[in-house]
């Protein structure tokens, strides 16, 4: 009876942890996405540098609780894309930067989409 | 390193945890979702410690899930007779009244060799000393031996019973250790020890080993170098 309580309380915190896992992906990737995607939306001009600059630290700021639960390697590539971007609008290279950012919000949503228990991951 | 060393003592004290919760069953003979369990968390418990990209939580989660499902699966088969034919299947008789069921041992693919086998790891070498014989589902096969070929015993031969000779011997004693619980059960205290070691001249934590049955009857064996 007591390993049945046991096992009872673990399972309520596996599934707890799990869904808290799955909010907090949510909201952090919710705020960085909207970030990316607003920073998409605007015209070139110097303040692109400094905008990308707080994604890529916003990013920081959020990997240190994502690497707990998203494997690192998928971590590291988003990384190393918002670490390009403030350098490609420091050089004007606009074309790259916007692709870059393409490319962001794409991993982003592959990210969360792969995180939620729909029939497609499930299968 | 230092990661895969801490991620490697972590799994280890995770898996320790979870196979002691899934109790003593667990390192006997295994039942068929017990095996299944058993090789998925070996299985799982490597890919953490051998790829430090994987979350280590990702790693942890499916062990405790496995072994909270095996937990609450088993505690549900002792209340159900249908849910553990389901998971653990049901005992089968190859052997009836000294005739082998071909039929049975076809359905279980269980080849002549395989029945001479485990008939063998009892100590059975001839089929017809066979009354009766369960093939259970944990896969091993339990055997009723004919009256004949049955090993004598005191009750075959009508011998007055003996309860003294019932209790078996117990560890009390080991490498100066006292355990209380068995010395209980054999109806003696700490003084009773004490006085026992006294008697030899030795000190308790001097005894390397000691038996102790309900008659009274010890053995004791003191620590090589003790005075």
């Amino acid at each position: 009876m007591k390993r049945l309580v046991i096992a009872l309380i673990l399972l309520a915190l596996i599934f707890g942890s799990s869904c808290l896992s799955l909010l907090l992906l949510e909201r952090d990737l919710a705020e960085i996405g909207s970030f990316a995607a607003r920073l998409r939306e605007e015209s070139p001009s110097a303040e692109l540098e400094k905008e990308s600059e707080e994604l890529f630290r916003l990013w920081n700021e959020k990997e240190k609780l994502l690497v707990i639960f998203v494997r690192h390697d998928v971590l590291d590539e988003v990384t190393v894309l918002m670490a390009e971007l403030p350098s490609l609008a420091r050089h004007r290279e606009y074309g790259h930067f916007y692709s870059g950012l393409d490319v962001i919000l794409a991993r982003l949503d592959d990210l969360l989409d792969s995180a939620r228990p729909t029939y497609r991951n499930l299968l | 390193m230092l990661v895969t060393f801490f991620r490697t003592l972590i799994l280890y004290v995770v898996i320790v945890f979870g196979v002691r919760l899934m109790g003593k069953r667990q390192l006997g003979e295994l039942q068929p979702s017990e095996l299944v369990v058993t090789i998925l968390i070996s299985n799982i418990a490597t890919l953490p410690i051998e790829e430090v990209e994987t979350p280590l939580f990702s790693g942890l989660l499916p062990i405790l899930s496995l072994v909270t499902f095996e937990v609450i699966i088993s505690a549900v088969n002792l209340h159900s007779r249908w849910m553990r034919r389901v998971f653990s299947g049901s005992p089968v008789v190859v052997i009836k009244n000294g005739e082998i069921d071909q039929k049975k041992l076809r359905e279980l693919r269980f080849s002549v060799d395989d029945l001479m086998a485990q008939l063998r790891q009892d100590q059975i070498f001839a089929v017809d000393e066979v009354d009766f014989a369960v093939v259970e589902t944990t896969g091993k096969l339990s055997v009723y031996q004919k009256y004949g070929a049955r090993t004598l015993t005191p009750k075959t031969l009508e011998m007055p019973d003996q309860p003294d000779q019932n209790a078996p011997p117990l560890v009390v004693v080991s490498d100066g250790h006292v355990y209380s619980d068995y010395l209980a059960l054999c109806g003696k205290d700490m003084a009773w020890l004490e006085d026992i070691a006294a008697s030899r001249r030795t000190a308790i934590g001097d005894i390397f080993v000691m038996t102790l049955d309900q008659a009274g009857n010890y053995h004791m064996v003191k620590r090589e170098g003790a005075v």
